[in-house]
């Protein structure tokens, strides 16, 4: 740091002067420049700078010391200036340093007399500037703390958990907007507020966590406030192992959590239940059989035989279903969007289910208006396939023998309309409303033995809507039912 | 000499419905069926039955309860017994399986068994809760 030397400017019109008092500085270590007249010392300290003393002459022509004082002063008031006159009188002395001279040295002197009021100068000087280097270190402190503070504050009201801090006497001194929100009551208190007025439960915590001592104990609770969940953790606020200074609570909403925990379970719950049913039945029938209770009566064996069997196919479709339903659910169905023709597709769907319609004795038809093979659709193959197929086979399974099935395509505007109507059993507004459900199936004396998982039209609702379409039904009991799936279309340009 | 003793199924599996009805008469009992508690409301008042078999989980999935709490609160059909046969699994999700009986009478049954019930047990709880109240085949 010191390899710059400290430089000292020499301003006296005296030649003998200059240098004398150069020699002695810089045998001292300093560097010294010299100027023969006020205005020239003005000029090289504006030229050079990074003067840190100058030692000036009183009487100079162009521009005498006084005025040269006044001028450096003004610009560099950390200066040492140190007049040299030969006049040291007091008002000379009370002149120059109004105008900023640190002090002053009468002609004659020796190189001492010159040189302590020089080294004590920039001693001086070094002191204030190393003053005003800390302070202005702490300013900047101050302002990094006020930052820091702000942005702290600023972190912590931004947070969704909610955040409240507790004493050593129990007092809240701390609480984020977060916990303003949650507990609206206690955020109009003034800050800091009794341990008491916060609800019981999270009072305990607080309480709980100091009271740990040296190891500091996380408590975790999952509690409710005001009909939502929170999971809260409380933990000591402790300096390096010390007794607790108070606790810290952080509360974070996992209502959503938990409504989707409970519908999990329920989800569970339904699917044992829906795979223990024909279970159920499959172990009731063969166990009758096993026991030989029904072997007076072979029709009736033969018929539980061939039941059983039914139920353990319609048991691998609803695995087949539930497999279909949770790839759905976590997005790994695989859905391969390409243009497709809607008039080939639907007929290729009545055609798979054209040998059941036969079996039952059900007229099934397909009527495409001209318009519906104009455009193409933008969608998954197999996806779509099986929500016709879905539709259909419903429609079959519902309607009576010789009863009729028939799907229909038109444009409708941006959109393909594809209908299947059926003129079976039909369903009630209640029936109809909940047919899309998970597991549900219309129970009566006209849907009992037709097999079904509760899956099918959940499946199909999920497809039409990742094709971002709309399925509908319109029903009505012993009248039958009109499933209608609406479908965008890829326009003109892009067929 | 007394009839049969008279009971009435309610499940909405036809298939287990029959099951159990060709179980309970081979037992030695008369059988009536209802698919729904609806229908099962009908049967009672139609012929009044010794002891009632139901599923729990139907339209509703505690159906079976609401219809066991609905007859125990009705004074003309509180003392028919009431057996809960389900298949709603108590191991994950909804847990209704009563710990006691303490607590079959608080779900106002008079047994709780899981589907599907093995002959020999159902039938001898069948048997037990008839004779309790004086009805034996």
């Amino acid at each position: 740091m010191n390899a710059e030397k400290t430089r000292i400017l020499v301003v006296d019109d005296e030649l003998g002067m200059r240098e004398g008092c150069r020699r002695t500085l810089e045998a001292e270590g300093y560097e010294v420049d010299t100027a023969e007249d006020g205005m020239a010392g003005l000029e090289l300290f504006r030229r050079r700078g990074g003067y840190a003393c100058a030692l000036v002459d009183m009487k100079m022509p162009r521009m005498g010391g006084l005025e040269f004082v006044e001028n450096v002063h003004a610009e560099a008031p950390d200066m040492v200036l140190l007049v040299i006159t030969a006049y040291a009188t007091i008002d000379t002395a009370v002149e120059a340093t109004k105008r900023g001279a640190y002090g002053y040295i009468p002609k004659p002197f020796t190189p001492d007399e010159m040189l302590l009021p020089v080294r004590n100068g920039l001693e001086r000087r070094a002191l204030a500037l190393e003053a005003a280097q800390l302070r202005k270190e702490r300013e900047n402190r101050l302002l990094e703390l006020a930052y820091e503070r702000s942005q702290c504050a600023t972190i912590l009201n931004c947070m969704t958990d909610a955040v409240f801090v507790v004493n050593r006497e129990r007092e809240v001194v701390l609480r984020n907007d977060a916990a303003a929100k949650i507990l609206p009551d206690f955020a109009s208190l003034p800050v800091p507020a009794p341990l008491s007025c916060l609800p019981e439960v999270l009072g305990g915590l607080l309480a709980e966590a100091m009271a740990s001592g040296a190891t500091p104990l996380i408590v975790s609770k999952d509690i409710e406030l005001a009909g939502r969940n929170y999971m809260v953790n409380a933990s000591p606020v402790a300096e390096h192992g010390g007794e607790p200074l108070g606790a810290v609570v952080v509360l974070r909403d996992i209502s959503q959590l938990k409504k989707l925990e409970a519908a999990k379970s329920m989800f569970i719950t339904m699917v044992a239940h829906e795979v223990k049913r024909p279970l159920a039945a499959i172990e009731s029938f063969l166990d009758l059989i096993c026991r030989g209770m029904v072997k007076d009566n072979p029709e009736k064996e033969r018929e539980m035989i061939e039941r059983s069997l039914a139920r353990a196919r319609n048991l691998r479709d609803l695995i087949s279903d539930l497999m279909n339903i949770t790839a759905m659910q976590t997005g790994k169905l695989n859905i391969r969007r390409i243009p497709l023709d809607p008039v080939g597709l639907l007929q290729e769907a009545v055609d798979a289910c054209s040998d059941k319609a036969k079996g039952k004795n059900i007229e099934l038809t397909l009527n495409c208006d001209q318009s519906a093979g104009a455009e193409k659709l933008l969608a998954d193959r197999n996806g779509l396939f099986s929500v016709l197929t879905n539709l259909i086979d419903n429609a079959v399974k519902y309607t009576p023998s010789g009863g009729r099935v028939q799907v229909e395509a038109r444009r409708n505007g941006a959109s393909l309309s594809i209908l299947v109507r059926d003129n079976g059993i039909g369903m009630s507004p209640e029936e109809s409303a909940r047919v899309f459900e998970e597991f549900y199936r219309a129970n009566n004396e006209r849907t009992e033995g037709i097999p079904g998982t509760g899956l099918g039209l959940t499946l199909a609702r999920g497809i039409v809507d990742l094709h971002h379409g709309q399925i509908a039904v319109e029903s009505a009991p012993g009248k039958g039912s009109v499933f209608t799936v609406s479908l965008p279309t890829m326009g003109k340009k892009q067929s | 000499m007394q009839d049969k003793p008279l009971i009435l199924v309610v499940d909405d599996d036809a298939d287990f419905r029959e099951a159990i009805q060709c179980l309970l008469e081979a037992g030695g009992y008369r059988v009536t069926c209802a698919r729904n508690p609806q229908d099962a409301l009908g049967a009672l008042s139609a012929t009044k039955p010794d002891l009632i078999v139901t599923d729990l989980m139907m339209d509703r999935l505690d159906a079976g309860f609401q219809l066991s709490r609905g007859l125990k609160q009705n004074n003309d059909f509180a003392e028919i017994p009431v057996i809960i046969v389900t298949a709603v699994g108590s191991q994950l999700g909804l847990d209704v399986s009563p710990r006691g009986d303490d607590d079959m009478a608080a779900m106002n049954v008079d047994a709780y068994m899981d589907k599907p019930v093995d002959p020999d047990r159902f039938l001898a709880k069948v048997r037990e809760l008839l004779e309790s109240r004086g009805r034996e085949a």
